[in-house]
């Protein structure tokens, strides 16, 4: 259905050179959505899942100069849950990987006169190619389309007290992977890398506040930014390693999260540095045959 | 895997993440403040207001404010060796140079202010005298004192906006009021709080929606860089509205919300406000902090009535009153008496 889809609508494309530029990116906007059905459906196609749970604690500096110029620093707690399967396309070379990341955070001032409370909540969806280089190693890439939301409490109080947080992105993710041999067992060493290449962020402007965009109505356009590596580079990374143990395998790995961005004339970051435990579940399901 | 293999495969890779690696390092977002010392704290303060405060045009058209001036003038006061009451005390006059309500500096001993907008005049405001009117029977809600005095006159005392209203408690208020032949709102020594509560009181006297004045904001950290204004619209009370002559009495020390709150009034409906011009305070505050965890709170957001007039330095009322040292012996409340003499004779 996806090869069908795919040159129906270039062979559209290619025939009349003369179309408009609405009618293209209308057309672009229906292939998308068209390739999203039919990589979704090719994966439930397909019987291998790898299910991993994983929590976490880690440190956290964050900076948001709408509330405060200070960098604060403290504690974060991650919630990590990814899913990953091989679809019947290309070759079983595409992976398509979802995962949803939950992160509570408190950070102190440098002189801990007042804090951040936080929390985020982080949905991405990938598709990546695989590049089998050997029977131990293997890398992938593809695109990420990630959604983040969230807010930022600030105890100090005021107008600006809070910042809340919501944003999409387009990334390109990356993973390699690599077996070897551990005490008559195969473990596995994994590093994931999501790079942000665009994105959408809600944003209010250097001195607006909350009252005027929401009470009052005042919120609009400006409002919303485009984020890129040439404003600010947002980055994700995981090393991990995998290590079967009876009917489970246990995961254990470094995450170190990059979360920037400078729009309207304010900036903020949040760096975490992870520390990840958890279990991974690997499993087929057998299509039923009526 | 043989070399050749190896190569074509790891040796790009390779490249891609020293690449990677080299672009993050220097792409860090990062905001340059001051140390934790002295200077680097009253730097930090400077700056903090150099590039957020809103009224800067406003200061320097009405008194030639210039805040690079007061910079030079006062970071030539700092010293390394300075003790950290001396610092608050120099940023503390540094500060009383905006001459501005809503500019506070807030350490874990004192407050740096400037109220000389009420301190430097009359208070035309008792509470004993009040008490006198009021009774020990008034109705109470949601912070607001009502009640009805023998001339079927209604009087309403809102001492804060801090508390945000219902619709109910508003249209509970009015319902008990409705008998009465006019009503005086009394909003003195009040010093603000939530701009929705201003406009949900506001809203109990008006029976469309009107706007009551226009608001922006700063959209860069230049003195001049704001966004074009945005009407602030009032809507009118759910429940029960008053439509019958009202008087409000406005003194010094009516600031912020409490302004905003005359402004409507002066704007929107045929309230005759009495007493003295307002304390003003138009700017919505921010705050921010010092490296050494001083906070610092400062007008942002400037508010402007339906004119396009900034009300920082207040609103005078339609009829100028002071509490004359007669009343005052008498036990009389000047304004809520003038207030009572005006309402009858409306009818």
């Amino acid at each position: 259905m996806f090869r069908r889809l795919l040159s129906v609508c270039l062979m559209f494309f290619r025939t009349d050179r003369k179309q408009s530029f609405c009618r293209r990116l209308f057309l672009s906007v229906l292939l998308l959505l068209g390739l999203m059905v039919s990589l979704s459906a090719a994966g439930r196609r397909d019987s291998l899942r790898i299910h991993a749970t994983l929590v976490g604690v880690g440190a956290i500096n964050q900076l948001d100069t709408y509330m405060s110029p200070l960098e604060y620093t403290g504690t974060s707690l991650h919630f990590l849950q990814d899913n990953s399967r091989r679809a019947s396309l290309l070759h079983r070379r595409l992976t398509l990987h979802h995962q949803v990341q939950a992160t509570f955070s408190k950070t102190s001032s440098p002189g801990d006169h007042a804090h951040y409370w936080g929390a985020m909540a982080h949905w991405t969806v990938a598709a990546r190619w695989r590049s089998v280089v050997s029977s131990r190693f293997y890398w992938e890439a593809g695109p990420q389309w990630g959604l983040h939301t969230g807010c930022l409490y600030h105890t100090r109080g005021g107008n600006n007290l809070a910042q809340g947080r919501l944003s999409t992105d387009l990334r390109l993710s990356s993973l390699a992977s690599w077996s070897f041999p551990l005490s008559r067992r195969t473990a596995t060493l994994c590093f994931q890398t999501d790079v942000q290449l665009i994105g959408l962020q809600f944003s209010p402007r250097y001195g607006e506040s909350y009252y005027e965009m929401f009470e009052l109505g005042h919120g609009g356009f400006h409002n919303v930014c485009v984020t890129s590596p040439f404003s600010a580079i947002s980055s994700w990374h995981l090393l991990s390693l995998e290590i079967p143990f009876r009917t489970v395998s246990w995961r254990v790995g470094v995450a170190a999260g990059v979360t920037q961005s400078h729009v309207n004339h304010l900036k903020t970051h949040d760096w975490t540095t992870t520390f990840l435990i958890g279990c991974v579940r690997r499993f087929a399901l057998i299509p039923s045959r009526l | 895997m043989n070399r050749k293999q190896y190569l074509h495969w790891y040796s790009p890779v390779r490249l891609l993440f020293l690449l990677f690696f080299t672009v993050m390092l220097s792409a860090c977002v990062t905001e340059e403040t001051g140390s934790d010392t002295p200077y680097g704290n009253w730097k930090t303060l400077w700056n903090i207001l150099d590039t957020h405060y809103c009224f800067f045009a406003d200061k320097q058209q009405t008194y030639g404010l210039d805040w690079d001036e007061v910079g030079s003038r006062y970071g030539s006061r700092i010293t390394p060796s300075m003790s950290s009451d001396q610092l608050f005390q120099v940023c503390g006059e540094m500060l009383r140079e905006l001459r501005d309500g809503h500019v506070n500096l807030t350490s874990p001993g004192n407050t740096a202010r400037y109220w000389d907008w009420f301190e430097n005049y009359p208070a035309n405001f008792s509470d004993s005298l009040q008490r006198i009117v009021l009774g020990k029977d008034y109705r109470l809600t949601q912070g607001l004192k009502y009640r009805i005095l023998e001339d079927n006159i209604g009087y309403l005392y809102c001492p804060s906006f801090d508390v945000s209203f219902g619709s109910g408690n508003l249209s509970a208020v009015f319902s008990y009021l409705a008998p009465c032949n006019g009503l005086i709102v009394d909003v003195r020594n009040n010093s603000g709080g939530l701009l929705t509560s201003a406009q949900a009181l506001a809203g109990c006297f008006i029976d469309s929606p009107v706007t009551g004045g226009y608001i922006c904001h700063k959209k860069g950290p230049a003195h001049d860089d704001f966004s074009s204004p945005k009407p602030i619209q009032l809507e009118p009370a759910k429940g029960v509205r008053w439509q019958k002559p009202v008087v409000v009495l406005i003194n010094r020390r009516c600031y912020s919300a409490a302004n905003a709150f005359v402004m409507f009034m002066q704007s929107c409906t045929s309230a005759v406000l009495m007493g003295n011009r307002t304390g003003g305070g138009c700017g919505m505050p921010f705050v921010s902090e010092l490296p050494n965890g001083w906070g610092v709170r400062f007008s942002a957001c400037p508010m402007y009535d339906t004119q396009m007039q900034l009300t920082e330095q207040g609103i005078e009322p339609h009829i100028h009153l002071d509490i004359s040292s007669f009343d005052w012996s008498e036990g009389r409340d000047t304004y809520i008496e003038r207030a009572r003499e005006w309402l009858n004779g409306q009818h």
